[in-house]
């Protein structure tokens, strides 16, 4: 794991912020600086190859996210946890509004969990692990070839 | 008039704010996709058969389920083939709002999720093995680890309702503009999960 957070601080992902005396050696520790995340023309800019490897990995860990929440219990923990999937038919204006909504609510988890931490770090109240996961695609288009 | 196992399957819950019959129609994978579908238009159990990729009988079967248990309606009819094909839409969507999840008994939850995390799996994989998933560059994946206070965690849940809601109005606006013949129908897959991890994954 060293050597993965070691190409993280190279290429600028993360950044050390201290360092602690640990059994006669020196324990480093890092926070992240950039998140896994491209939008729009960033996105689109990515070589396909490597566009179709950055899914797969993304779907693995929320794959593996779910299974062992499931596995572990914390997935039901909370009776209001959201889970959603919907299937629609939309136009292009449909399909635009949608992905519109979408970069909204991540950017509103973002300063919920900011504002969060903010009131964690001065309130005594244990913080609740979260997980959120958003997707929105065209569906397969066997759909389409049926009618759809 | 709701059909007679609908009414049945819900007098007994009908307290407790729960839709039974909701839930033992979609706990079955196909029952699940089914209802989907005729969310998203009318459909009869042949082409239903041809998008799920199954036989029509074993289609035409859960098809007669969700009818029974008042999740769709018969909206047509038409001759084929020297027989009568059934059109239906949905009356129901597949799912349930946060106090009414509250009231699904402990044994019907987990087997629902499993089923639906099931069927929102097979959608992303198809929908990658067609090469469709990257078919427009602005779709979204996001996934975001973190740690959140009570309020914190109360904020994202609402967040999450509030924007299903407006998917929702999304694809009422859709489909006034489809109707009225304007631009052509792009099928859609959203996907919302919000839960809790055990601490050490954070």
């Amino acid at each position: 794991m060293a050597y993965h957070v070691r190409e993280l601080e190279k290429f600028g992902c993360i950044e050390l912020i201290g360092t602690k005396p640990r059994r006669g050696a020196t324990e480093h520790f890092y926070r992240a600086t950039k998140r896994a995340f491209f939008v729009g023309e960033d996105w689109v800019r990515i070589p396909r190859s490597l566009r179709e490897s950055l899914i797969g990995n993304h779907l693995a860990i929320a794959g593996r996210y779910i299974s062992e929440a499931l596995e572990e219990g914390t997935f039901e923990a909370r009776p209001d946890r959201h889970h959603s999937w919907t299937r629609m038919l939309v136009d292009e204006q449909g399909w635009t509004d949608s992905m519109a909504v979408l970069l909204e609510a991540l950017d509103k988890l973002l300063e919920i969990q900011g504002d969060s931490s903010a009131r964690l770090e001065k309130e005594d109240e244990p913080a609740i692990p979260l997980v959120i996961s958003l997707m929105g695609f065209e569906a397969p288009s066997s759909q389409v070839a049926a009618g759809g | 008039m709701p059909p007679k196992a609908a009414k049945k399957a819900n007098r007994k819950t009908a307290d407790a704010g729960i839709d039974i019959a909701l839930v033992k129609a979609i706990s079955h994978p196909d029952r699940l996709l089914a209802l989907h579908e005729l969310n998203k238009r009318v459909a009869s159990p042949t082409d239903l058969a041809q998008v799920l990729g199954v036989e029509v009988n074993y289609i035409a079967y859960h098809v007669r389920v969700l009818e029974k248990y008042g999740c769709i309606e018969l909206v047509d009819t038409k001759p084929r083939r020297g027989a009568t094909e059934h059109f239906y839409r949905a009356t129901k969507r597949a799912h349930f709002r946060d106090e009414e999840w509250l009231n699904v008994p402990a044994s019907l939850r987990e087997p629902w999720i499993i089923t639906a995390l099931e069927v929102m799996g097979q959608d992303i994989s198809n929908s990658l093995a067609q090469g469709d998933f990257e078919a427009h560059p602005d779709r979204h994946c996001s996934h975001t680890p973190g740690l959140v206070d009570k309020q914190g965690w109360g904020e994202v849940q609402d967040l999450l309702t509030e924007t299903l809601e407006r998917y929702f109005d999304i694809q009422a606006g859709s489909n006034e503009r489809l109707v009225e013949g304007e631009g052509e129908a792009i099928p859609m897959a959203v996907s919302m999960v919000g839960f809790a991890t055990a601490p050490s994954k954070d």
